[in-house]
């Protein structure tokens, strides 16, 4: 009996420079120009500084500033991630505990829903009531706004799994934590990477608004508020630039290592 | 598995009962939304023996099968799976399931997958590097030497089910539960699967329970064939089919395989009503 050769070994990939210079390129013009038109805008209409500075200003001074923004940019993205981490924790944990027991898990799904549908930033003065004005009111925000994405992913994920691999576990007598282990985790990965895509942006958003309600101004959100009181436009735009990159990194990441730990998935894999 | 076969001769069942149908009645659904998948069905596999199940969709053939497997539990009767309860039996891991599609585990390589049984059984005795050679041996038997590091993905139906095969064979269970496993491929890699499965049977000496909808291959692979009614499921005819062995393609050309194909096809008729 031999192999029906199917195997794409011989399989002609297109060149994958190009493949990815048409990816890339596209954007960068889209980008190169728009901020020349800025410029362009700012020049011809005389518009004053202070409603919209020159690009090429924003960024010589985010150059400048380079070093602080960092620094503030890290403060930020810390409450992010420990708020990401807590609100994760408690939504991937609470999935893994209930997914078995169908009432369990909706009954959480409900309320899941409903955090999710409320603009969970409005509960941000309260949290500064628990938890005071510092790091604590704004990682128990973002675990709030964190945790129901996180659960209804994993959720689906987890239940995702293949009825007949769930009667194959049974046939080998598997028990519940190896079932889970070998067959409903790595089900629920990619959906877990998706929401993970969304609650990443999602944490540095909440992170950086609860900032404006207070506390330090060594942080995005701090500095924006106070250079905004005191009209510096300039610096708030170099503060929004930070942000904006932290937050595209941040989402790059996650899909850089979902599409590594995802590689055998049918959307992962390269033709 | 014990000693393999030699001779075509000495593929006989043995004289225990492997898997021990007794009164069964299914029902599936409560109250009047109730449908009544098999009645009063009785049936003794003795070991060794390949054993098909055919008959038309709702027969209760899948039905049999999971019920030996303890994926299902009878409403009435009993069944015993080598003199144990299934229940015990799954627990013992007497019995491999194969189902019609593959269902391996996309991010695993075929060796990986054919090591789950014995991971979570937790096999103990054996050493990697002697897993790994038994991988390979069985790798070799279902014609799929030099696939181990592949992941399934890229491998056809066929070669799917043939990891599959090796997958339920790792651990050694006395008896396959196969359901329709070679039903989602095509006709010519069928044939081939088919010979092949009956030489892995006649090697190792295993009881196959086979369900089928297809006469000509209950016909070359079983000892014995049995044609079901559908709704509710019951024995219509048990077929001993005494055609010889090893069964190859010669055997699949003689008059007699012919003549027990129209037998089974005259009872199937009969069952259907017609």
């Amino acid at each position: 009996m031999t192999a029906e050769p199917t195997i794409e070994a011989g399989l002609q990939r297109p060149r994958q420079w190009s493949r990815h210079a048409a990816v890339v390129i596209p954007p960068l013009l889209v980008f190169v120009a728009g901020i020349g038109l800025w410029e362009l805008i700012v020049e011809a209409f005389d518009i004053q500084r202070f409603l919209l500075p020159r690009p090429s200003e924003i960024a010589s001074l985010f150059v400048e500033d380079f070093g602080r923004l960092i620094r503030q940019g890290r403060n930020t993205l810390g409450v992010a991630g420990r708020g990401l981490l807590l609100g994760g924790g408690i939504g991937i944990g609470l999935a893994a505990i209930t997914f078995r027991t169908r009432w369990m898990a909706e009954g959480i799904e409900i309320y899941a829903a409903v955090l999710k549908a409320v603009p969970v930033i409005s509960l941000a003065p309260l949290t500064v009531v628990w938890f005071g004005i510092e790091a604590g009111s704004k990682i128990a925000t973002v675990s709030i706004a964190t945790a129901p994405i996180l659960f209804t992913y994993t959720l689906v994920g987890l239940r995702s799994a293949d009825p007949n691999a769930r009667e194959l576990m049974r046939s080998y007598a598997a028990g519940h934590f190896r079932t889970f282990w070998n067959l409903h985790l790595p089900y629920a990965l990619p959906f877990f990477f998706s929401g993970m895509k969304i609650a990443v942006t999602m944490a540095m958003i909440v992170a950086i608004i609860s900032e404006y309600f207070g506390g330090s101004f060594e942080n995005l959100g701090g500095y924006i508020r106070n250079e905004a009181n005191n009209v510096h436009t300039v610096e708030v735009w170099t503060a929004i630039a930070m942000a904006c990159l932290l937050g595209i990194s941040q989402y790059m990441i996650v899909a850089g290592i979902d599409r590594y730990v995802l590689r055998w998935h049918p959307s992962k894999r390269s033709s | 598995m014990a000693t393999p076969n030699t001779s075509s001769e000495t593929v006989s069942p043995g004289s225990q009962t492997a898997i021990a149908f007794e009164g069964i009645r299914k029902e599936f659904g409560n109250g009047a939304n109730a449908t009544l998948a098999i009645e009063s069905v009785d049936l003794d596999i003795k070991e060794r023996e390949f054993v098909s199940l055919i008959g038309p969709s709702g027969c209760g053939k899948s039905t049999l099968l999971r019920l030996a497997a303890h994926l299902i539990e009878p409403s009435g009767g009993s069944v015993l799976v080598n003199g144990k309860t299934p229940r015990q039996a799954r627990l013992d891991r007497d019995y491999g399931f194969i189902f019609q599609s593959p269902t391996l585990f996309d991010w695993r390589t075929v060796r990986k997958n054919i090591a789950l049984p014995l991971e979570i059984m937790k096999i103990g005795g054996m050493s990697k590097a002697k897993r790994d050679e038994e991988i390979e041996r069985l790798l070799e038997m279902v014609g799929l030497g030099g696939f181990e590091s592949h992941h399934p993905y890229p491998l056809s139906g066929g070669m799917q089910q043939r990891v599959s095969l090796a997958r339920a064979l790792v651990f050694r269970p006395s008896i396959l539960l196969m359901d329709e496993p070679f039903g989602a491929l095509d006709e010519i890699t069928r044939d081939r699967m088919n010979l092949e499965l009956h030489r892995i049977w006649e090697e190792t000496n295993t009881t196959i329970l086979f369900v089928t909808h297809s006469i000509p291959e209950a016909v070359l692979l079983s000892g014995r064939v049995v044609v079901m009614t559908a709704r509710p499921g019951r024995v219509q005819q048990v077929i001993p089919i005494d055609l010889p062995y090893p069964r190859t393609t010669e055997v699949e050309e003689s008059t007699r395989y012919y003549e027990l194909v129209t037998e089974v096809r005259e009872a199937l008729g009969e069952a259907m009503g017609w």
